[in-house]
């Protein structure tokens, strides 16, 4: 709790302020659709569902925000016991860890973006589980690592990569064993299918309910919104897509001179190691050429876990000042992001001058203002509306794509419902209400007001919700 | 005639010569005995403990040896070598012989009757007077080992292998009047041979209907009460209304019913199956405190072996129990044969098994069931603990004293501690992997579990071990149920005694035939529902002495196992027919909470079980098995045919013993050493 107080006063405090990320958005949308329809199979067009159910239980702006700040604080806690482990001087070690997880992009991570704070959390406590399992041969520290793993793909699909990882390297481990381990191709399978089971296994449950849910099993891959699957920037071709993916990597890896600091450290004192620090940006190379969206913040926040999580039980005094060093260093570096990302800009803005944009303030005022629309009354998809969704903090004016009516009422929305809600600036092509109406409104509509990249329709007959009637 | 003070040959002492007057039995008072039974165990504790010296023990000693050397019946390096034992074990020498196989039990209690100055007779050819034994309570005869043979002018001869001493002439005394008592010596196999003899319908009785005299609500016996009858045909009749009724709410009700029973079954499986992993690099008992066990330490272990139409095994069996880590002298193998079952009888006698192997008959009766065998064996059993053994076991040479350890670490209470069950044909076939699978999961993980939890502990088929005297204290087991020793466990935490696992394995074989596996599955199926029915009996007073948390584990493990069995077709057959049809009658019955609990249960709950299962064969190292997992689905298919068979017999043969044909398998022969799955038989 100690740890997470921080992460979570800061997440409140943005949150009073006004601002929404996009992410927290997203799953807080989707969460007050499924409190107020009463079914939860609207996750089927939201992966991934693991923050989205949590969010579920209070589906409110605070939930998610007082969830991704515990979420930070356990992961805090984690690197602080290794870190505790090692023998640094407590100084060193108070310095390291808040070198990592007090510079902007980890704190935006903490505050703004529960899934992947989720999943890096996750992932660093299967991590650990799984150097157990590989160092001592616990198969209950195995067995929860996988199922950590299986809960992780939950939270994100790159879940699938580490387990795939984590299987991949663990007959490696097994063979750096001292002691009597059985190195034989059998043990070795088998000790990969207990990591990568429950991780694969998640992932066939997922397509299987996004099949019954949505007629098609990897629906949440190209999903509109929130897409695992992006083309690469850049590229015509696999070498294209290579290179482009490892210059990305490359760029963020300049951002983070401590893992490179720790990966030496470790080459002197548990090559074993060293496996990590040199297969995590293989990884990324690799499942970003394949057209994997791995956002650069969580590729940032991955870095900086690996970093702390390896540093060695013994550093020598020489060490240690450069651990400080770098850690400084990564500070500076870091906090350079905030002027690369405009959103990132946003958010500083909010926690240093508590303001956030006009935008973001004219979203809240339309949100407001569509929260007093009846029931089911507004037309929208929240492919695109999930930010207004979100901040109105209902989804029951909403007449949204996983209500059964939805599909008539695009065909006749005169007879179904008494607004539209479509985006005035870019249309989304997934965005069938804007799509249909963007340009023109159906026969007996009007247009009530713009606001924040919305532009709102009514029936005629309609009361004015923008505008005056 | 003559009578003397001599000192039980338990304590390895003798008779001293003055305090071994002649006609000693005959100037006792002829008083009348009150508390027979109590006050003869007292006295004989007394004079057993009193009067031994050390001196007397080693006198003992060398005139039994001697006498046997001089007699030509054993070599001096031979004795020295039993003297040897003897003095590691602190056992008794003519056992050590015995156990060793350098005399003859007959020849060793004839030299004794020699050295003790009685005669020796051969009860195999001179049968006891039923009447006359019949007077005496059984129990007592076989705890003091002796038996009254016959009148002679008025006198009354008795047969003792232990040396007759005034407070058993006392006793016996009270129970036939002012007699004059004939002693004579006889081997213990004898005495329990007359005692077989004489007490058959009695011993047949008290097997089968011993715990019933003791309470009936414990027995199965009585499948159905009148109140659980009746429950049950208000329960299908309220079902019957409803569906007619209110045909699509019950429906619902149902299958909501059904799956929050599948809920609560996989997340308690799950949390039992966790608690039981994460003491995995835990031992119980570590190899250090098994070698650091003292022979002289260790008590009398009584093992029993029911055999049925198992002659092909019987070689095995006696192979198998030798590997034991234990003194011999201190074993005591009571292998129980059914008096109908000549064939295996035979085999055992061709078999020629050392002489701590004891051959008893159980009487013939119904039900022929293995728990009326074992409380045969209990009645007989001499040992401090006592342990069963299928007849094809491989147990960890370890196991006994493991046992004995975890007893006398364990609380007094600790009635039973369960070693772990694997089979050596695990790779034998599909089948074999999966019941490999199932056992390393249950008896690895979710038993382990339960013993951390605090829950009750259903016991396996073999390999538990008893405190005897508590096990006694229980009633034995319940010969009209099928899984007598799920029942056994139960009802010993019912009464407020503990049972526990200890991390010791025994080897058995898998079923490797479908039609075998499916009799096998039924009767445990058949005997869950019955160990249900008996210990809901009487729900309040369950409530009482369990406690609401060991009452759920009961029901979860107990009652949830056939009813899963008996739901899963119905599940899978409502789901495979929305999958084709994707019909609205499928989506009517399930509302939207029903549906997440029923997913939750197709696809996080399966994915569970099945990697559960994984990870208890990659602790065992079974690695070859970790894929079979994955046709669990498939296997528990067969559970469900199991199931409904399990249910129809309950309601037409309830007390039926599907028997299991073991020695099927082609690694049956025991050459693969515990701790490995075996390989085939060249």
């Amino acid at each position: 709790m100690l740890f997470s107080f921080p992460f979570v006063a800061l997440a409140l405090y943005t949150n009073r302020v006004g601002f929404l990320s996009d992410s927290h958005a997203l799953v807080l949308a989707k969460a007050l659709l499924a409190a107020d329809r009463g079914r939860l199979e609207v996750i089927g067009f939201v992966y991934p569902p693991l923050p989205f159910l949590l969010a579920t239980v209070w589906p409110s702006a605070w939930t998610v925000s007082l969830l991704s700040g515990i979420t930070a604080g356990a992961t805090a806690w984690l690197l602080w016991y290794d870190l505790r482990r090692t023998e640094l001087p407590l100084v060193v070690q108070t310095l390291l860890l808040a070198s990592v997880v007090l510079v902007p992009n980890v704190l935006f991570l903490a505050t703004q973006s529960l899934p992947e704070m989720l999943a890096l959390h996750l992932v660093l406590v299967a991590w650990h589980y799984f150097l157990n399992f590989v160092r001592l041969g616990h198969t209950w520290s195995g067995f929860t690592a996988g199922l950590v793993l299986g809960l992780a793909f939950f939270a994100s699909f790159y879940a699938i990569v580490f387990a795939l990882a984590f299987a991949v390297s663990s007959p490696i481990y097994s063979h750096l064993r001292a002691d009597g381990e059985d190195r034989s191709p059998q043990a070795d399978v088998a000790r990969m299918m207990v990591i990568v089971f429950p991780a694969l296994w998640s992932l066939a449950s997922w397509s299987y309910l996004n099949w019954v849910f949505t007629g098609d099993p990897l629906r949440f891959l190209t999903d509109p919104v929130t897409p695992v699957l992006i083309p690469a920037a850049g590229t015509g071709s696999v070498v294209g897509a290579v290179v482009w993916s490892a210059r990305q990597t490359l760029r963020e890896l300049l951002l983070q001179p401590l893992f490179f600091a720790v990966a030496g450290l470790n080459v002197q004192r548990r090559r074993r190691l060293i496996i990590a620090f040199v297969s995590m940006p293989l990884i990324l190379v690799t499942i970003r050429a394949a057209g994997f969206a791995y956002g650069e913040l969580l590729a940032l926040g991955t870095y900086s876990l690996v970093a702390l999580a390896g540093i060695p039980r013994r550093v020598s005094r020489l060490g240690s000042i450069v651990l400080v060093v770098v850690a400084l260093l990564q500070v500076v570096t870091s906090s350079t992001l905030t002027t690369r990302h405009p959103w990132l800009a946003d958010w500083r803005n909010a926690v240093t001058l508590g303001q956030i944009t006009v935008e973001a303030r004219s979203e809240r005022a339309l949100a407001a203002r569509l929260a007093q629309a009846p029931p089911h009354s507004i037309l929208a998809d929240d492919r695109v509306a999930y930010r207004v969704i979100a901040r109105a903090g209902t989804a029951r004016p909403f007449l949204l794509p996983t209500d059964a009516a939805f599909t008539s009422a695009l065909d006749r929305p005169r007879e179904q419902v008494a607004y539209l809600l479509v985006a005035s600036r870019a249309v989304h092509p997934a965005d069938e209400v804007s799509r249909r109406f963007a340009e023109r409104p159906p026969d007996g509509f009007l247009l009530d007001g713009a606001l924040a990249g919305y532009a709102l329709f009514r029936r005629v007959d309609a009361p004015a919700l923008l505008g005056q009637p | 005639m003559i009578g003397c003070t001599a000192q039980p040959l338990a304590s390895g002492a003798a008779p001293a010569a003055d305090r071994c007057p002649v006609a000693f039995w005959r100037r006792r008072p002829l008083t009348r005995v009150a508390d027979g039974r109590q006050r003869l165990m007292t006295n004989l504790a007394k004079t057993s403990s009193a009067a031994v010296s050390p001196r007397q023990a080693s006198e003992t000693r060398a005139r039994l040896g001697e006498a046997l050397v001089q007699r030509g019946l054993l070599h001096p390096d031979e004795l020295e070598r039993a003297l040897e034992l003897q003095r590691r074990t602190g056992d008794r020498l003519g056992r050590i012989l015995i156990a060793l196989g350098l005399v003859r039990r007959w020849q060793l209690y004839q030299v004794l009757a020699e050295l003790w100055g009685y005669p020796f007779v051969d009860l195999l050819h001179q049968p006891v007077d039923k009447r006359l034994a019949r007077r005496f309570d059984p129990e007592l005869l076989v705890a003091e080992r002796f038996v009254p043979v016959r009148w002679e002018d008025g006198d009354v001869l008795v047969a003792t292998s232990e040396p007759p001493s005034p407070a058993l002439a006392e006793y016996i005394r009270g129970v036939l009047g002012p007699v004059e008592i004939k002693p004579a010596v006889t081997t213990d196999w004898d005495i329990d041979y007359a005692i077989r003899q004489s007490f058959r319908e009695a011993l047949l009785d008290r097997a089968t209907m011993g715990l019933y005299y003791r309470n009936p609500s414990e027995s199965a016996r009585t499948v159905f009460t009148r109140w659980q009858l009746g429950a049950l045909v208000t329960l299908g009749l309220g079902i019957a209304a409803g569906l007619y009724l209110a045909t699509t709410a019950t429906l619902i009700a149902l299958v909501a019913l059904v799956n929050v029973g599948f809920l609560a079954n996989v997340l308690f499986r799950f949390v039992v199956s966790m608690a039981g992993a994460q003491f995995e690099h835990v031992q119980a008992i570590s190899g250090e405190e098994v070698a650091a066990l003292r022979d002289d330490e260790l008590p009398t272990y009584t093992i029993l072996v029911p055999v049925y139409r198992e002659a092909n095994v019987i070689g095995d069996l006696i192979e198998n129990l030798r590997r034991l880590d234990y003194p011999s002298s201190k074993l005591e193998i009571l292998l129980l044969l059914e008096e109908d079952d000549e064939e295996t009888a035979a085999a055992a006698r061709a078999a020629r098994p050392p002489e701590t192997v004891t051959f008893v008959t159980v009487p013939n009766g119904e039900p022929k069931t293995k728990p009326k065998a074992c409380n045969v064996g209990l009645f007989f059993a001499k040992g401090e603990y006592l342990t069963i053994y299928d007849a094809e076991d491989r147990p960890e040479p370890d196991q006994l004293k493991k046992a004995v350890i975890a007893f006398r670490k364990g609380p007094p209470e600790l009635v039973c501690v369960q070693a772990a069950l694997n089979y050596y044909n695990a790779t034998e076939n599909v089948l074999t992997r999966m019941f490999t699978l199932e056992y390393s999961y249950w008896f690895d993980y979710i038993l382990p579990g339960l013993d951390h939890l605090r829950l009750p502990i259903p016991l396996g088929g073999t390999s538990n071990h008893f405190r005897t005297e508590l096990l006694r204290q229980l009633g034995g087991w319940d010969p009209f149920n099928v899984t007598e020793d799920a029942d056994l466990g139960l009802r010993a935490a019912a009464e407020g005694y503990k049972v526990g696992v200890i991390n010791s394995t025994t080897y058995e074989e898998a079923n490797s035939r479908y039609g075998n596996w499916i009799r096998q599955r039924s009767r445990w199926i058949k005997g869950y529902m019955q160990t249900f029915l008996v210990h809901t009996r009487n729900p309040v007073k369950l409530v009482r002495s369990s406690g609401w948390r060991n009452l759920f584990g009961f029901v979860m493990l107990v009652g949830g196992t056939p009813l899963t069995f008996l739901c899963v077709p119905i599940l899978w057959a409502l789901y495979v027919a929305w999958l084709l049809a994707r019909s609205s009658i499928g989506q009517a019955l399930f509302p939207p909470a029903v549906l997440y609990i029923s997913l939750f249960n197709l696809l996080i709950g399966n994915g569970l079980m099945i990697y559960l299962s994984m990870l208890a064969v990659f602790k065992r190292r079974l690695y070859s098995l970790i894929p079979f997992a994955l046709l669990h689905p498939l296997y528990w298919m067969l559970h469900s045919i199991a199931a409904y068979r399990a249910l129809w017999q309950l309601l037409t043969r309830p007390f039926y013993w599907e028997k299991t044909l073991h020695g099927l398998s082609r690694y049956a022969t025991s050459t693969t050493h515990p701790g490995q799955p075996g390989e085939p038989a060249a």
